[in-house]
Parts: structure tokens; C-alpha cells; sequence
């Protein structure tokens, strides 16, 4: 299991076009994927969950995935977060 | 459906009284009926309990709703092209990550199995808590994500309910709503309804070439329509004009019903077009060149207007809209021979060319096409080309399919996005097998198939010569030669300007083609948005295009211009245009030509 800290970049935060690019990416992979804001916890696979982080600049997040390719899928969405989802930072 | 009564609404002093409320036509004809008010955005649920042994009944009304939605969306994604905006492009993949978005659907089977909850109020029930999170979460950019969630949640009810609506939907009513999307025409047009009125104005150009397609009158932007017009009010529609008459006196009624007999007896009779019907002489030159003129076609509705509009049949028909008609389902080998059986009937000899579903590009037809998405969609895996990769999911069908269809008339086959011979060589290999195969199977068929490619991409222009001798005929599809020629995308308002195609380089691509043609024997034609514009016709002709293919309601005015025109002096307009080098110089030269050569009662 890989857990680690993942800092919302972009300005806009994770509104409707990252929290797609992200369920896309972590749906590439055979591994879960949670992603953890205070005690709230969501599916990284679930659009609609990670709408609903309501993450905004700046916030930021607890990153945990499991499995098999639990390394390239980690590594995968903690680029996503870096580049700010190819959005304005 | 809203259930207004008669009397509601403000401002009802005169009930009895006409009321002319002007919008903007959208969709031309007219509709005399009553009025029925379509609300998809407020939908009702019925219940909000189900019996307990209704539950698994119920999870399935939601797979098949979920289903339904994801098809609308498909179709809403196809239609508009405007969707590559990457906005609005981004909204509707979000939505349809949505719709599969395993654990809301698996929270909403939760509560549908455990709390008897009808599929409707699960669904509310379920957003509901994700909706109180995010307002709580005091995000300022909430707002955004809750409205994502709200549409959502009446994708989802609209499309539960769907079947009532169909069904309380009066047969023969005008359609009072808000707003309209092109999947709503489709839906309305199995209801044999007249006519659609919206109150807002953001008719996009798909939903008014739907509903033209369809034969449904459509006025837009009828800002009091919503308070001015209750379910069951009579009503008159002027589609032409882009008028409603509310509650019109008999008098007005009486006078729309010579207005739509005239036009149903000539429905070319549109203003400018008073005394010119469609005449059967062949189409020719002043000076005696003779000039075909045949249709583009998307929808089978549109097979009623060939002889109306004097078309020599069919020059281009897209199959991608049967398939989006249904939903985008891949349509079956025996659907297909049924459906092109009805379209070479309704041509007769003139025949008709019928391209192979063209995936990808601008027409997309999501559930059609499997893979990943592209960066390039335009330069990608499309046409031809996904065709080819393959071949036994949608080429065989098809060409099977026409093979049978080919009995009852003259069908062409043209490939859409070819590249290179090899190409059409292979599609040929593959007729010859399918050939072989329907003669063994014992099924009727007629091999004499003419095969002639699309010439959209450059290096097939370029190579035309090449591709003369594997090929029957040559269309130069110029919409999307000349976006690859220039290397705009029209849809793309930064650049968007710079597109036309009367760019001398793409006037030089076709002449290469012509040229190539001729040498070979091969018939070309033109089947861009450019054979359809009074500027260009002359400009082509002169190139050597001898025919044309164009929307059928752009064929009265190319009828005309044709026979106002010489050919030797054509030859010297499209002469003089090849040596400009912009496309703006030869834009502004077509239309000095055309002013000073042809009598201005003809454009």
C-alpha cells in the first residue's frame, strides 16, 4: 500500500474536467485508489466522489492506493496533481 | 408535461383574443394544432415506494434508464461538433463518467433493494448526499460541481420517466418547451408531431438541421411563449416567418391553410422562387453543358424532398445518421439492406451514392467507435481507415448489405478517408470475398457496384492519377479537403476565418482530380458545402466539375445559377482564380463575376 500527500496545484481546483482526468487515469489501473481529505475518504474511481471532495487550490490531500500496479498507478495520479491537470496554476 | 389548466397564467383578460408573439424561424414549414407543453427539466415522480417484490423489476428500470441516458448523450455528442469545444466536451465526458460511476449506481441499487425506494427517488436520495457535502464543504467553486450533479439527476429521471412521456405526448400538438436538444426532435418526430416552439434562443445549427431533416417546423427565441401558452391552446406556427399566432381567429386559420396547401402542392413556392417550378430539362449551360445536380442526404425523412427539389438522386448519403437515429447502435446487415433498399427505391434510375460510415472527424458516433481518445481525432483513426482495422464488425455488413440492396436499383459505394490505392484495393478484395460468399449462401444480390472514393485527404488529390485506374468515380468531399489543405478548423474561432474553399490551393486540388478524371474516364463530383454556394458554382464549373451534390434545399438555387451561366466564360473566371494566391482575393472576384454575369433575378 502506498499512501502518500498530493497538493491541489491548479487554480480552479478539482472541479468537473480534473476530477474526469483523474478517474480516467486511476481507471487504468487494476489497483484501488482512495483519495482522503480530513476524515472524509473517496473513491478515486467514482467521478461523482471526487466531485464532491470539493478540493480547492491549495487543499491538501491523502493519496492511498493498493494492489498490483499500485506503484505506476500512484505515481500516474501524483503527476496529474503536480501539473495542476494541465490547468492554469 | 405540465399540467396548466386553460385559464392559468397572467394577462388572460382577452382569452379569446390573437396574440402574434414573433421568434426566429429556425426550421421552415407551418403548423396549425394545439399547443403541449414539454418540460424536461421538472420532472414528477410518481412513486416514491415500490412493493418489495417489485425491487429487482425496479434495478432493472435504472440499468435501462442508465442505458437510454448514455445514449442520449452519444447522440448529443455526435450531433454537435461544437462539442470539440474542449468545454463543453469536457462537460458531457464528465457526465458520461457519470453515468458509470459504479459506486453511485451501486449506492442507488443499495437503497432501492434495502428501503423498497422507487429507481426516481433513489437517485434523489443518493445525490441528495452528495449534494449537502459539497454545501457544506464551503467551496466557492461549488457551484459549478452541484449544477453537475443536478443534470445528472434530470438525465437520470427524464430518462426514467421516458416512456410516460412518450405516451401522454398528444399525437399531432405543437411542442411548447424551454428548450430543445436534437435528441428530443428524434424522440417527438415517432410521435407524429407538427411543430416545436422554444422560448430560448440557443438553437444550435444541429437542432434546426434535425429538425429540417425531419420536415418539423421549428421557431425559436419566442421569449413569452412560456406564459403566453398553456397545454391545449390552439395555435398556429409560421416556421417560414418565425411567428406563433396564439389562439388565432378563424379568419388567420383559414388563411394558413391556403399557405400550407400551396406549399404542400409546390414547396419550393418561398418567396424569391414565385414563378420557377422544378422543371425536368436537364440542367444545362447557356452555352449547352450539361450539369448534374443530385442531393447530400442524412436522414431517410429526407428521401420526400428529392423530387420536389428536381434532384438527379442521391450524390452523398451519410449512413452515420441512420445509425445515431437509433441511438448509435450498430445497425444489422438485414436493417441495413431494408434501410438502402428504400433509398435506391426512392431514386430510381438517377441511383444513389452511399458513403460507408465515416467514424471519427467532426460526424462522431461515440458508441460506434471503441478505442482510446485521440489527440488528433481529425488525423486519426477514422473512416477508412477504423473500417479497414476491422473489417468484420461494420465494413462486411455494410458492403453486404449494399450488395443485397443493389438489386432494387443503382447504388454506389464511396469510401470515406482514403489515403492510398492499397486501400481501395483491399475494400475491392473484400466485395470480391462477400461476392462470392452471398452467391454461396443462395442470397440475392448485384455485384455491379460502382466503388469511387471521397477525395478529402490531400495526398489522395495529389495522387488522384494514381487512384484513377481502382476507382469508378471520384467525390471531393471539400469541407474537409480544405480544412487539411489550409490546415484550419473551422470550428476553431481563432482561425475559423481563414476557411474557405475557395482557396486557390484547394481550387488547384480539384483541378488536379478533374484533370485526372478525365484522363481516366472517371466521373468527378462535388459533394462539399462549396457546390452549394451561388459564389463558387460558377468557379467550379469552370474547373470542370460537371457534377454536383448538394443539400437538397441549396438545389433550386445551384438549378438556377447553372443554367444563367457559360461554361467557356466559367473556364476563364476559374482560369483567372487559380492565379490569385488568397482566398479572400478569389472570394471577392467569384462574386464580382457572379454579379456582372448573371442577371440578378437568378441569385
Amino acid at each position: 500500500m502506498i499512501e502518500r500527500e498530493v497538493t491541489v496545484r491548479n487554480r480552479a481546483g478539482i472541479h468537473t474536467r480534473p476530477a474526469s482526468m483523474l478517474v480516467k487515469t486511476a481507471s487504468q489501473f487494476e489497483s484501488e485508489v482512495y483519495l482522503r481529505r480530513d476524515n472524509y475518504e473517496i473513491n478515486g474511481k467514482s467521478v461523482i466522489g471526487v466531485m464532491t471532495l470539493a478540493a480547492e487550490q491549495g487543499a491538501i490531500l491523502t493519496l492511498v492506493v493498493e494492489g498490483d500496479d499500485e506503484e505506476e498507478a500512484a505515481n500516474a495520479i501524483t503527476e496529474l496533481f503536480e501539473d495542476g491537470f494541465g490547468e492554469e496554476m | 408535461m405540465e399540467n396548466a389548466s386553460p385559464t392559468a397564467g397572467p394577462d388572460r383578460a382577452g382569452s379569446s383574443a390573437e396574440r402574434v408573439i414573433e421568434g426566429t424561424s429556425a426550421a421552415p414549414g407551418i403548423a396549425i394544432g394545439t399547443a403541449s407543453r414539454y418540460d424536461a427539466s421538472a420532472p414528477d415522480i410518481q412513486r416514491t415506494t415500490i412493493d418489495a417484490d417489485e425491487v429487482e423489476a425496479e434495478i432493472e428500470l435504472l440499468a435501462n434508464a442508465v442505458q437510454r441516458a448514455e445514449q442520449e448523450l452519444e447522440t448529443v455528442r455526435a450531433l454537435v461538433p461544437d462539442a470539440a469545444e474542449a468545454d463543453t466536451e469536457a462537460l458531457l465526458e464528465a457526465q458520461a463518467l457519470m453515468l458509470r460511476d459504479e459506486e453511485f449506481l451501486q449506492a442507488v441499487r443499495q437503497r432501492i433493494r434495502e428501503r423498497t425506494e422507487s429507481a426516481g427517488t433513489a437517485v434523489q436520495s443518493v445525490l441528495e448526499t452528495h449534494r449537502k457535502r459539497l454545501e457544506t464543504s464551503g467551496d466557492e467553486h461549488l457551484h459549478d460541481r452541484a449544477s453537475d450533479l443536478v443534470d445528472l439527476e434530470k438525465r437520470l429521471l427524464r430518462s426514467l420517466r421516458r416512456g410516460k412521456v412518450a405516451v401522454n405526448m398528444e399525437a399531432h400538438s405543437i411542442v411548447v418547451a424551454r428548450n430543445l436538444t436534437a435528441t428530443d426532435l428524434f424522440r417527438f418526430s415517432r410521435h407524429s408531431l407538427l411543430g416545436c416552439v422554444t422560448a430560448e434562443g440557443g438553437a444550435t445549427s444541429h437542432v434546426s438541421i434535425v429538425a429540417k431533416a425531419l420536415n418539423l417546423p421549428l421557431v425559436v427565441g419566442v421569449q413569452e411563449v412560456l406564459e403566453a401558452v398553456s397545454s391545449g391552446d390552439p395555435v398556429v406556427l409560421d416556421g417560414y416567418e418565425g411567428r406563433l399566432v396564439v389562439r388565432p381567429q378563424s379568419a388567420t386559420v383559414e388563411q394558413y391553410r391556403q399557405r400550407q396547401a400551396e406549399r404542400e402542392a409546390s414547396p419550393l413556392k418561398d418567396g424569391e422562387l414565385e414563378d420557377e417550378k422544378m422543371d425536368d430539362r436537364p440542367v444545362t449551360t447557356t452555352d449547352g453543358r450539361t450539369v448534374t445536380l443530385r442531393a447530400n442526404v442524412g436522414l431517410d425523412t429526407e428521401l420526400d424532398l428529392l423530387d420536389p427539389y428536381g434532384a438527379d438522386g442521391i450524390g452523398l448519403l451519410r449512413t452515420e445518421l441512420f445509425f445515431l437515429a437509433d441511438g448509435g447502435r450498430t445497425l444489422t446487415e438485414d436493417e441495413q439492406a431494408r434501410a438502402y433498399r428504400t433509398v435506391v427505391e426512392a431514386t430510381g434510375e438517377a441511383g444513389a451514392t452511399i458513403r460507408l460510415l465515416d467514424l471519427g472527424g467532426d460526424e462522431r458516433t461515440p458508441r460506434l467507435r471503441t478505442g482510446p481518445p485521440e489527440d488528433n481525432p481529425f488525423l486519426g483513426w477514422r473512416g477508412l481507415r477504423a473500417l479497414l482495422d476491422r473489417p468484420d464488425e461494420l465494413l462486411r455488413p455494410q458492403l453486404r448489405a449494399l450488395l443485397r440492396a443493389n438489386r432494387h436499383g443503382a447504388l454506389r459505394v464511396l469510401l470515406p478517408m482514403v489515403t492510398d490505392p492499397e486501400e481501395v484495393r483491399r475494400v475491392r478484395a473484400i466485395i470480391d470475398e462477400e461476392v462470392d460468399r452471398l452467391a454461396a449462401e443462395g442470397v440475392a444480390y448485384d455485384p455491379d457496384l460502382p466503388l469511387g472514393i471521397m477525395v478529402e485527404v490531400p495526398a489522395a488529390a495529389v495522387q488522384a492519377h494514381a487512384f484513377a485506374e481502382h476507382v469508378d468515380f471520384f467525390s471531393i468531399g471539400t469541407n474537409d479537403l480544405t480544412q487539411y489543405v489550409l490546415a484550419v478548423d473551422r470550428g476553431n474561432e481563432r482561425v475559423g476565418a481563414g476557411y474557405d474553399a475557395l482557396h486557390p490551393a484547394v481550387l488547384g486540388l480539384i483541378l488536379r482530380v478533374v484533370e485526372a478524371g478525365r484522363m481516366a474516364g472517371c466521373p468527378v463530383e462535388v459533394c462539399g458545402e462549396i457546390a452549394g454556394d451561388v459564389q463558387a458554382v460558377p468557379v467550379l464549373l469552370g474547373l470542370g466539375v460537371d457534377t454536383l451534390s448538394v443539400a437538397p434545399q441549396h438545389l433550386p438555387a445551384v438549378q438556377r445559377i447553372v443554367r444563367a451561366l457559360g461554361y467557356e466564360e466559367a473556364k476563364g473566371l476559374a482560369r483567372e482564380i487559380l492565379q490569385v494566391t488568397d482566398a479572400e482575393t478569389a472570394r471577392r472576384r467569384a462574386r464580382e463575376w457572379v454579379d456582372t454575369h448573371v442577371s440578378s433575378s437568378s441569385t
